[in-house]
């Protein structure tokens, strides 16, 4: 949907009619001045045409009201279609309130009708008369033909809207519709993100804290094991040191009590035989030992050491030691920081090249309206004598486009071309291709405008351009220079190279479709065509030379 | 009001192609353009989102998958960030609640399309530990948009009688009164609540909905209109025939006789059809321009519009066909998307309405249809009774058409003294087979229990009071326009009675809520039943047919100012009607009167009866 907005205050309008009154009403110094003579032979003349105009509006209504009951036409009610009805209903009840009618929201603002007045409403501009209409919008004032006043709101005195005092009037359909809340599409929402993060906080806050308790014990536990290796690295844990690194892991954590627990706390099976009582050297709980269902595991202690980003033991051992930590342990202590280390770890190649993408995106969206605005340039100086800058402009810009365009597409083929083995990504990458495509798609066909109209303007112009030339040198990174060719020929002709080897895929596409389809009289004239377009591809290939695309 | 509008400005909320209100500058609004976005949608949100988005639409907003929060074989991909988009209901919550535990994605944004329950949402925090959840909102699009003015509840089941055909299934009532408040919601109205007088379930349902109304005053404190919004609650029961009745137009046709199911049309029972257009997407919302234009035609228009389709796309084959220089070869390349895209609507559209005339020619839909209408809108006892019974004995007539026609009989001369309904019940119990697996006899039994005279307000048929019968006699010398669109629905008359300020209190009671002040202190804003609205929201339990939905389209398109919309538990068409009624009468829940006054000649038709009984 196409929004008007005011220039100066940026809110947004329905019609141009409802803009064109917003700027009368909030952006005019200027005071409407009443004519007392004009107001008096008004309301003469409005008195005269008062009684037939009401007719003709019940006959509208009726008119209107008729069309959605077919069968119940006959018990249609003049009167109450009225347009006083609403209070006239309210003083049947015996209202307090000051009765308000038609009548008394003010005239003054009232436009007169002047010979071959037109409807107000921009697209309407019919001319008002007896059959079309002749009424006046009691909210603005100007005159409108039946068909763009079939609306009704409620109206104070001074004509404005004031749904709880007012009274019921007919206005026009702009007032109507540009009335505060008729175009408010946005319905409600409501955010929770506040009260969402407070409900968090103190969870979290606990989850750290619980964590820095178990870390520090972690990081402790690693210390004095590395140093108790250091002390004599070569032997392999001998029975003694075994009791020694029980008596360490003990003075970490109190062990608890074997007899305390009967079932594991992770896994919920019963401890036996086969499944045997271990403690998590960290919370010192007992879980089990079970590796299918990873209650606990024992964890040689550099890694843990590199996870948590503290100095291991400086000389390893012959046999790794290691320790026993626990699922839940794990999770506090770890989850986290493997969390936040995964959202900062290195991209990869996929979305690495889909960040080359939007790059890519982003510089063919904020060159294309400078784009545009030099092709109404080139439009406009049509036929007379052509600004040759701005036809150099154009070329330049153009060039640099269509440059980012090609990019952009071998870009995404090879981010199509990237073998993944899992399904997400693979979809993932299908996806990007797909977006990629349309919108190369949709933003290469204004490109295609240009030679037509720089034809026609390099007829006029005369003697070889320097200046473009000059710019060429820019764009080094895709242009090499030759002996044979000057930047801008190689340049263009590579254009027309990536063009026509797009179309080419495109019919050759076309055609394995048709065969698909078993329309195999489609095929000659799609087949005639690809010939065609090869001899011309290699007639430009051919002056090229050694300057075509790799690929 | 602007069901599609509303709607859309949620998805465009959650996809995010709409800036925040000046909070960020438009540079983070650019970086986060281009961040992949995966979107996880429950059950429910699969099917609210593509009634009204496209794939590329979702695609041009960066996010590139989508996947259900259920669905367990989702990896690990921690650089992209999550949108969630789910009803609170407890499975989703609970699929939530486990996504959160192990995060696979770096971040989530969380939006329900409904209110969530406060101990819900404390479930959530506290499996959030990674901190990963940066926005949650309530956004209220928990409806289907059928068309703009069409919505629709969505339903698991289609069934919404609880234990007596006039109390609610909890889930259905529930369902019903959480569309209906957030449609509410979305629409940013405060309405003025309107039920069917004879019907308890109505009244059940306004008393829901304005019971959360009144729950969070604050919520629906919206800009005051000049006139109360009405929400009207009306009951299939008082109209069982425009169900029956055989529609004319496009889209109510499809559905009539193909089934549109969100959405989507399933055309593989035809013959012949292309793998393509096996299964196809009729929407009245988004892309098919032709289909907007259309879907109101009736059958005779549509005809010629179809055919200036099919010569438009004809002149642009035939520009395409001649190509001989590489200039024709560019210009076509150019077009050829374009093209490509309306080759393949015309040839959906094209199949769409062949498959319709040959199902009219097939199963002599004409002759049905006028009989239908006759029975509908004439008072002519023997000469419909004979043609019904030539009917019920062509072997050519579909099964359904022919309990259609019975079920009309019994509804519009159950008073009529020559009534002889047995005769018809026993003529169709002799067809063969029931081939949808649904007993025709046993439907129309319920549905005579269910709507019957003594059911239902009376006045759907034309002809039944004095003045209407002379009012058909001057009708009868105007001639009929056309036969077969003879009969209007009740529904048209409501609201024109509505809009015109003279409904009749008795009938259509305002539910009191206790709170809404009475019209002697503020008669401004208090309940004047005679004021006419200019917003109307109308609900019907037990469902809605795509004829009525034209009703209200063509009353918004002819009457400036005013704006209805039409919803319902489900949009059915007869075989919808009949097949609940048959499952009504299944459960044993409709124990009727009706079925005293039947005599039954064949031991089937009598085994049947007991076991109603």
């Amino acid at each position: 949907m196409s929004e008007i907005t005011c220039p100066i205050c940026n809110e947004s309008m329905v019609t141009l009619l409802q803009l064109n009154r917003h700027l009368d009403d909030a952006h005019s110094e200027i005071k409407f001045v009443n004519n007392e003579d004009t107001a008096s032979w008004f309301s003469k003349q409005v008195a005269k045409s008062r009684a037939k105009q009401l007719q003709s509006v019940t006959s509208v209504f009726t008119q209107a009201f008729g069309k959605l009951d077919l069968l119940d036409g006959s018990d249609t009610d003049g009167s109450s279609t009225s347009l006083s009805h609403g209070p006239a209903s309210a003083t049947k009840r015996g209202s307090p309130v000051p009765i308000l009618t038609d009548e008394n929201v003010t005239r003054k603002h009232w436009q007169k009708l002047s010979p071959n007045q037109r409807c107000a409403e921009v697209l309407c501009e019919k001319p008002l008369s007896a059959r079309n209409g002749c009424i006046n919008c009691r909210k603005c004032g100007k005159l409108f033909c039946h068909k763009h006043t079939m609306y009704r709101m409620k109206l104070t005195k001074n004509a404005m809207h004031d749904p709880t005092n007012g009274t019921w009037c007919r206005v026009c359909e702009t007032c109507y519709k540009s009335r505060p809340g008729y175009n408010d599409h946005k319905g409600v929402v409501i955010d929770l993100t506040q009260d969402f993060r407070r409900m968090r906080q103190p969870h979290i806050d606990q989850q750290e804290l619980n964590a820095n308790r178990l870390e520090k014990r972690l990081v402790k536990l690693i210390s004095s094991l590395s140093s108790e290796i250091s002390k004599d690295p070569g032997s392999v844990w001998p029975l003694n040191r075994l009791r020694q690194k029980y008596a360490i892991d003990k003075e970490i954590v109190k062990w608890q009590a074997d007899g305390e627990v009967t079932d594991c706390p992770e896994c919920h099976n019963h401890f036996n035989f086969t499944l045997r009582k271990h403690h998590c050297r960290v919370c010192g709980k007992v879980v089990c030992g079970n590796l299918n269902s990873d209650c606990s595991r024992d964890v040689e202690i550099n890694i843990l050491a590199a996870k948590l980003d503290i100095k291991g033991p400086d000389v390893m051992p012959v046999t790794p030691i290691s320790t026993r930590i626990c699922k839940s342990c794990k999770n506090t202590v770890l989850s986290r920081r493997n969390f936040l280390h995964d959202k900062t770890a290195p991209l990869p190649p996929l979305l690495k090249k889909y960040e080359q993408l939007c790059h890519l995106r982003m510089v063919i969206e904020s060159t294309m309206p400078k784009f545009q605005e030099t092709l109404e340039i080139l439009q406009d100086a049509q036929g007379q004598h052509t600004d040759q800058q701005a036809t150099a402009d154009a070329t330049k810009i153009r060039k640099k486009l269509l440059n980012t365009c090609a990019q952009f597409d071998s870009i995404s083929r090879s981010l199509s071309n990237l073998t993944l083995n899992i399904e997400n990504e693979r979809r993932l990458q299908q996806n990007i291709f797909l977006a990629a495509v349309h919108f190369l798609q949709i933003n290469m066909l204004p490109l295609r405008a240009l030679p037509k109209l720089l034809k026609s303007a390099k007829k006029l112009k005369t003697g070889p351009n320097k200046s473009s030339q000059q710019e060429a040198v820019e764009f080094k990174n895709f242009v090499l220079p030759t002996s044979r060719l000057t930047d801008t020929e190689i340049a263009d002709l590579r254009q027309q190279l990536i063009v026509m080897e797009e179309q080419k895929f495109l019919v050759s596409g076309m055609v394995e479709g048709a065969t698909q389809r078993r329309k195999y009289n489609e095929i000659p004239p799609l087949e005639s065509s690809l010939r065609e377009l090869d001899k011309e591809i290699d007639r430009i290939r051919c002056d090229l030379g050694t300057d075509a695309f790799e690929n | 009001m602007n069901l599609l509008q509303s709607a859309s400005n949620y998805i465009d909320r959650i996809t995010g192609s709409l800036p925040a209100n000046g909070v960020h500058g438009t540079s983070t609004v650019g970086i986060n353009k281009n961040k992949i976005k995966v979107l996880l949608l429950d059950k429910d949100t699969t099917s609210i989102v593509s009634m009204i988005t496209t794939q590329s639409h979702l695609l041009s907003n960066a996010i590139y998958l989508i996947d259900t929060i259920t669905n367990t074989t989702r990896t690990k991909m921690r650089h992209l960030s999550c949108v969630v988009f789910i009803r609170p209901t407890p499975d989703s919550i609970q699929a939530l609640v486990e996504e959160l535990r192990n995060p696979l994605y770096g971040s989530y944004e969380l939006y329900f399309t409904n209110i969530i329950k406060k101990s819900s949402l404390e479930r959530i925090a506290e499996s959030d530990d990674h901190e990963a959840v940066t926005k949650v909102q309530e956004v209220f699009a928990d409806y289907l948009c059928v068309n703009p003015d069409l919505f629709e509840v969505g339903l698991a089941k289609p069934n919404i009688f609880g234990s007596m055909p006039d109390s609610w299934t909890a889930e259905a009532l529930n369902r019903s009164t959480e569309t209906l408040t957030a449609v509410l919601l979305a629409l940013k109205q405060k309405p003025l609540i309107r039920y069917d007088a004879n019907s308890l379930l109505s009244k059940k349902l306004a008393n829901e909905v304005s019971y959360r109304v009144r729950q969070d005053p604050s919520l629906y404190d919206f800009r005051r209109p000049d006139t109360p919004p009405v929400l009207l609650i009306l009951d299939r029961k008082n109209d069982p025939i425009t169900p029956l009745l055989l529609p004319w137009t496009y889209q109510a046709m499809v559905h009539e006789l193909l089934g549109i199911t969100n959405n989507r049309v399933n055309l593989s029972v035809i013959p012949d059809v292309r793998p393509e257009l096996q299964e196809i997407v009729l929407s009245g919302t988004q892309g098919d321009n032709f289909f907007q234009k259309s879907m109101y035609l009736n059958f005779g228009d549509l005809g010629a519009t179809i055919k200036e389709y099919v010569d438009q796309y004809q002149t642009k084959t035939k520009n395409n066909t001649n190509i001989e220089s590489i200039d024709d070869m560019k210009r076509f390349v150019e077009d050829y998307p374009e093209f490509r895209k309306l080759a393949g609507n015309v040839s959906k559209h094209v199949t769409l309405v062949s498959e319709l005339s040959r199902l009219v020619e097939a199963e002599g839909l004409l002759a049905v249809s006028e009989l239908e209408q006759s029975l509908a809108c004439n008072d002519s006892h023997n000469q419909d009774l004979k043609q019904i019974q030539i009917i019920l004995q062509s072997p050519n007539i579909s099964f359904d058409s022919k309990v259609r026609l019975v079920a009309l009989y019994g509804l519009r001369y159950e008073k009529n003294a020559n009534f002889s309904l047995p005769a018809l019940l026993d003529l169709l119990d002799h067809q063969q087979p029931h081939p949808y697996g649904y007993n025709g006899v046993n439907a129309i039994k319920s549905l005579l229990s269910y709507a019957g005279a003594q059911k239902r307000d009376e006045g759907i048929f034309g002809g039944e009071g004095f003045f209407s019968r002379a009012q058909s006699g001057f009708k009868g010398l105007k001639g009929v326009e056309n036969v077969y669109t003879q009969h209007t629905t009740l529904l048209s008359k409501t609201l024109s009675s509505l809009l015109r300020g003279k409904m009749k209190d008795a009938s259509y009671p305002i539910f009191d809520d206790g709170v809404r002040p009475k019209l002697v202190e503020t008669p401004a804003y208090g309940v004047d039943t005679n004021e006419r609205p200019q917003n109307v929201i109308v609900f019907i339990v037990g469902g809605v047919t795509y004829e009525e939905a034209r009703v209200v389209a063509e009353i918004n398109a002819g009457t400036p100012g005013i704006s209805i919309v039409l919803g319902s538990t489900k949009i059915i068409n007869s075989y919808d009607f009949i097949k609940n009624l048959n499952d009504i009468s299944h459960k044993g829940l409709i124990k009727g009167q009706p079925l005293t006054r039947l005599t039954f000649h064949t031991n089937n038709s009598s085994r049947a009866a007991e076991e109603i009984k």
